[in-house]
């Protein structure tokens, strides 16, 4: 691992939750242009690290490297042109459409006292397009379904318009079609070239999306690769405690963990 | 557009009346003629009109915008539709500070009021503040803080009121209701100076307050310093509500109402809910206080005790109205 490396890096990073230690000396690097997904059980630190890597957090030790530069010495406008960040289930004002959201991704591209220029206007309307959101965009954000919701926040970081994009369990309460459909827009947006890295919690979804893995146990790393190197037989039991058999995925050839029965 | 002018239509038609209404009423076509021709006008409407009801009314709507503008602030950065100025410690900070000054200080008053009201205020929110302090403030933190630092000044007000000199607490109670009265241009100038910059810094920093009224995360996500965001947004609403309070004691329920009046027009984006608000705030209290004295002339009713008569039911009527209709 290098510092002139383009993307993202974790270096011996330390993060805690409150007086918790949560993340215990990982150092990794997030490959560009490709999707990778962070797994692990309940409670190993899978969205503090996120949080990390989105600057949110502060590290007790190491850093998250941006480009080879410390995060923190990152303002944290130049920061939010560079890295957009979508928090679990995100709150927004009762009654806000989904066009006034997605203008709000513009923001570390304004100024304070800028009009609304055409390349705004022109990222908004990609963003919408990029989600299938383009007709909803007048509605209200609150008269929209679970999978719609998660679209629009979706474009509002599209129209950010970074190089990376990190998503906290981005398909949460959504249905297996809705989930899919995130999944393939994060997948399209990786063909565009931007990293995106997200947290998940369905291993087949993430072994049948992602390019990359990431596999925390405990706080620590325990794996990264491709779907096939990470998710092994042994480690998913090591992991998660449930013994699993791994089929090949029929429609993709990823590898399929089937929780063996219990006797 | 459309809708902006017709708020500020509806603001001309309440300017009008106000100067019209009164213990002594003035027709309007005399009104229009004191306006515009105040030269050949007869000197008592002149008088009525210049001296005694267009500053008055004009001191009601700036202060009526300057609280719907503090309450836009205060329900944004506190990510609660139900926050209002109050909460930051304001009224309750410049009631007692101005009742103190008054039971203590009589004879002083007229000039040292305004200036307690304003210490007082500015001295209640940042108390409110540094107590909700915690490498940082959260919106709840400050809210309940602020609810028991109220309730703390409100026991202070009435304990001072129950023990203090029966002819100094009831002059002090009309200035604690509100009340526009006897304010002339002198006052207006100082009012609009002071408010006047606060409120175009709201507006300017309209995109902020929705980034502040969003998840602290998203927020943050889109490289708002949220801290030092919300810091400066509520000593701008602290200022404003401050000066307000200086000008005509504390109004209430204006911050609360104004806001949601405003959104209902507008929706929750502040590049245009700040002007609905700042012109809802002037609308309501503006008739309040034309409703005030003329409801039970020759007796006037404080606009801030009227404002809250009106109001109340009005706004229970709107989130019930709301409420049923999906």
């Amino acid at each position: 691992m290098t510092d002139d490396c383009e993307g993202l890096q974790a270096r011996q990073l330390m993060l805690s939750y409150g007086r918790r230690r949560v993340i215990e000396d990982v150092s990794l690097a997030v490959e560009p242009g490709r999707l990778t997904i962070i797994l692990g059980p309940n409670g190993c630190g899978k969205s503090t690290l996120l949080r990390a890597f989105a600057g949110q957090i502060r590290p007790d030790a190491g850093a998250v490297l941006l480009a080879g530069r410390p995060l923190r010495h990152t303002g944290a406008r130049a920061l939010a042109r560079q890295v957009g960040f979508l928090p679990q289930a995100p709150l927004a004002p009762e009654g806000i459409t989904v066009s006034a959201l997605v203008r709000l991704g513009r923001h570390p591209h304004r100024g304070p006292l800028s009009a609304w220029s055409a390349a705004d206007r022109v990222a908004c309307d990609r963003a919408l397009a990029a989600t299938g959101m383009s007709g909803l965009s007048a509605a209200p954000l609150d008269a929209l379904s679970g999978g719609q919701r998660q679209r629009a926040w979706i474009a509002m970081s599209l129209a950010q318009e970074t190089p990376t994009l990190l998503l906290d369990e981005p398909t949460t309460y959504l249905d297996l079609a809705h989930q899919i459909e995130v999944l393939e827009t994060l997948q399209a947006m990786t063909r565009q070239g931007r990293t995106v890295l997200a947290v998940l919690h369905d291993l087949h979804l993430a072994a049948r999306y992602a390019d990359r893995l990431i596999l925390l146990h405990e706080g620590r790393l325990k794996a990264e690769g491709t779907p096939a190197e990470v998710l092994t037989a042994a480690r998913v039991e090591d992991v998660f405690g449930l013994p699993v058999r791994i089929l090949d995925d029929p429609e993709t050839g990823r590898p399929l963990p089937i929780p063996r029965r219990r006797v | 557009m459309k809708r902006l002018l017709t708020g500020l239509a509806c603001l001309a038609v309440a300017l009008f009346l106000a100067i019209a209404l009164g213990e002594q009423p003035i027709p309007p076509r005399a009104v229009m003629a004191a306006l515009l021709y105040p030269d050949e006008a007869p000197v008592q409407h002149v008088f009525i009109v210049h001296t005694l009801r267009l500053p008055r009314a004009v001191l009601a709507a700036l202060v009526g915008a300057a609280l719907g503008v503090a309450g836009t602030i205060t329900q944004a950065v506190m990510r609660n539709p139900l926050a209002e100025p109050g909460l930051l410690g304001i009224n309750g900070g410049a009631a007692l500070a101005a009742l103190a000054i008054m039971l203590w200080l009589p004879g002083t008053s007229a000039t040292l009021v305004p200036a307690a009201a304003l210490a007082g205020a500015l001295a209640a929110a940042t108390a409110i503040y540094a107590l909700s302090w915690r490498g940082g403030i959260g919106p709840q933190r400050v809210i309940l803080i602020g609810l028991g630092c109220g309730a703390f000044m409100g026991a202070g007000t009435s304990f001072l009121s129950a023990f203090g000199e029966v002819t100094a607490v009831q002059r002090a109670m009309l200035w604690l209701s509100g009340s526009f009265s006897g304010s002339g241009w002198r006052a207006v100038l100082g009012v609009a100076l002071t408010l006047a910059p606060l409120l175009a810094l709201a507006w300017i920093f309209a995109r902020v307050l929705d980034l502040l009224a969003m998840d602290e995360a998203v927020a943050r996500g889109l490289g708002l310093r949220v801290q030092a965001a919300r810091a400066a947004m509520v000593a701008i609403g602290a200022l404003l509500c401050g000066a307000s309070v200086a000008a005509a004691g504390p109004v209430g329920f204006i911050g609360l109402m104004a806001p949601h009046l405003a959104r209902r027009i507008t929706g929750p984006t502040h590049a245009a809910l700040i002007p609905a608000a700042a012109l809802a705030g002037a609308l309501l209290l503006l008739l309040a206080d034309v409703a005030g004295q003329n409801v039970i002339a020759p007796n006037a009713i404080p606009a801030g005790i009227m404002a809250a008569l009106m109001g109340a039911p009005f706004f229970a009527w709107l989130m019930w109205k709301g409420r049923h209709d999906g």
